[in-house]
């Protein structure tokens, strides 16, 4: 082989596995199409929508579009189903804070670049838009384990060179601190962190209710960052370094006290505040195998195999389990039938929640808890509209212990198209029939 | 839109389409995946085929790039790439070699790799890939410099064939 390119050419033209068929032309086509008639029919509408808000009736329009509570219900606890609200939707900065939240995800919002986060009240079930002040992107946003607070990197000016740069997906804007934004207040705490550069930043965890834990270095250039460590910040004050935690490669998981780090395939878990000599591993190495999601309840350790094959990016891994026992490997069993799209925690000893793909229905999954000692598998809720918004939404994890609650999926104003479309067809159609059955009846 | 543009986008869909999957490929690393990617870039074009359809294959291109970004981004820290090498069958020295590609090229940022694919792959100029991304002429010069030190460190066998790129 001569060079790169030839590199390139001998891995792009290797024989690829047999696929689904590929949509023909004509049909993608009539996709754009229709697509493009949609996007018109949008821009149509948020004309329309401004227009109503400048003649008065914009404050009527947004009441209607916000999603009520359910029932009346003011129970605490998760929803059993959730979706993506209508991009019209209100956010806190206008309709006040949705007090504290059992479901953060993301969607598209009217008026806002990329994404946005929006909360599901964990006592009413509304769903809001979170307005996060001076949010850097959508990396790293991290959700209390009672709902309460949101954490996520912020952005600002720098006093040095801006490289635009902030871990491995150089998409954020530059980063220069850290904020708490209370779903309850609406208020923000703010702590700047900023070298001359901006941060070179790694992913945030709850490790309790009141303490958060991340880690960061200050950019020297593009490319690399100096002073990487661990800082804490608890429910007063300002972050306050770690200085003897141990850096890791990827902290995979935060709860009741500890955390699960990864470093070479080796995981650990870390009570809060520990340090290099205590975090000799607990976990045994696992077998070497793309993992996400690694956690463990002290008994046994999950995580989900990417998959299916070992250098695909996407789609849905198996959920495997094993046991710790100390002085001994673990084996990590697979969970059979179980196409799992990640793990949202335990919801008690030994007892995992899974969101998993549903068979047969597209775009949607489903919400299981596993009993690891018995194997059992139960449905416990729906994530719908996956088309709208991939992965899994975060949950409040103190409320895994909790029923989960019945609670209504906001409709997207798309829904309400097609309704109104179908409406309209079904109306034409009976005024056709009746015009017919008059002509023939004069005739 | 009229008939003849129809025409037009069919027949590029016809021609391009395995070329495209086949960047899309290298971008990805996953078959599935650049079949969507592909597929989702041509379902957007069609919105703008009467100012592309002298050459639409920018910006198709530009498209497959930025939602491949776009997607890894939304995904990060969920899914990831295994670091070392899948054990397959290697029977030639030129299959080692792209196996080990595939690998150190998982390795890089999404952005990274779009700039090695499309500066090494697709054969853009420096100016043509920045417009394909939307950065400057020096991000892609700097990109592509890191890139290939990244490439050479985590793939020491393509060290000879990285050689004559510098």
């Amino acid at each position: 082989m001569a060079d790169l390119k030839d590199a390139l050419h001998e891995l792009a033209d290797r024989p690829r596995p047999v696929g689904r068929p590929a949509a023909e032309p004509a049909d993608l086509w009539s996709r754009g199409v229709r697509r493009k008639r949609l996007r018109v029919a949008g821009a149509v509408v948020a004309v329309v929508a401004v227009v109503a808000a400048g003649a008065g009736v914009g404050a009527l329009v947004h009441g209607r579009r916000d999603v009520a509570p359910v029932g009346g219900s003011q129970q605490i606890g998760l929803p059993s189903s959730i979706g993506v609200p209508d991009p019209g939707s209100p956010g806190t900065a206008e309709a006040g804070p949705v007090g504290p939240v059992a479901v953060l995800w993301q969607s598209t919002r009217d008026g806002h670049d990329g994404a946005s986060f929006f909360g599901v009240s964990a006592s009413s079930g509304t769903y809001r838009f979170l307005d996060l002040p001076r949010i850097a992107g959508p990396d790293d946003v991290a959700l209390s384990p009672d709902g309460r607070e949101v954490a996520y990197w912020t952005t600002g000016p720098v006093t040095g060179k801006d490289f635009h740069y902030s871990g491995q997906s150089g998409d954020m804007a530059t980063v220069v601190g850290i904020a708490r934004y209370d779903t309850v207040s609406g208020k923000t705490r703010f702590a700047g962190l900023a070298g001359a550069h901006g941060l070179d930043v790694e992913a945030i965890h709850w490790t309790d209710d009141d303490t958060v834990v991340f880690q960061f270095g200050r950019l020297r250039t593009a490319e690399s960052s100096v002073g990487i460590a661990v800082w804490s910040w608890g429910p007063t004050g300002l972050p306050q370094k770690t200085p003897d935690a141990p850096q890791t490669e990827e902290w995979t998981s935060a709860t009741a006290g500890r955390h699960v780090v990864e470093k070479g395939l080796r995981y650990a878990v870390l009570p809060a505040g520990a340090t290099r000599a205590s975090a000799a591993t607990v976990l045994p190495r696992l077998p070497d195998v793309a993992w996400s999601d690694v956690t463990t309840d002290g008994t046994y350790v999950a995580g989900v195999q990417v998959g299916p094959s070992p250098d695909s990016y996407t789609g849905k891994g198996s959920l495997r389990v094993g046991r710790l026992r100390a002085g001994h490997p673990v084996t990590m069993r697979r969970m059979k039938d179980l196409h799992a799209l990640g793990i949202v925690g335990w919801s008690g000893p030994g007892r995992l929640l899974v969101a998993a793909a549903r068979n047969g229905v597209p775009n949607s999954a489903e919400l299981k808890t596993v009993d690891l000692d018995s194997g059992v598998v139960h449905d416990v809720g729906t994530i719908r509209n996956r088309n709208r918004w991939p992965g899994v939404p975060q949950y409040a994890t103190d409320l895994l212990t909790k029923p989960f609650v019945a609670r209504a999926v906001p409709h997207w104003h798309d829904d309400r198209w097609d309704a109104a479309g179908w409406g309209a067809l079904g109306a034409a159609l009976l005024a056709g029939g009746f015009l017919l059955w008059r002509r023939r009846a004069r005739g | 839109m009229r008939a003849a543009d129809r025409e037009a986008f069919e027949s590029f869909v016809v021609a391009a389409r395995p070329a495209l999957e086949r960047s899309a490929y290298l971008l990805s690393g996953d078959w599935d995946e650049a079949e969507d990617l592909v597929q989702a870039a041509l379902v957007k074009a069609v919105g703008a085929w009467s100012r592309i359809v002298d050459d639409p294959t920018p910006y198709v291109r530009r498209i497959i790039v930025n939602d491949h970004i776009s997607r890894w981004r939304r995904h990060r820290g969920r899914e990831r790439p295994r670091a070392d090498l899948p054990d397959r069958e290697a029977t030639r020295p030129d299959h080692d070699l792209a196996l080990a590609l595939q690998a150190a090229l998982a390795d890089l940022a999404p952005r990274q790799r779009a700039v090695i694919v499309l500066r090494y792959y697709e054969d853009l100029t420096e100016q043509q890939t920045a417009e394909a991304l939307g950065i400057a002429v020096g991000t892609v010069k700097s990109q592509a410099r890191d890139g290939l030190a990244r490439l050479r460190e985590r793939a020491p066998a393509l060290i000879g064939a990285l050689e004559t790129v510098e």
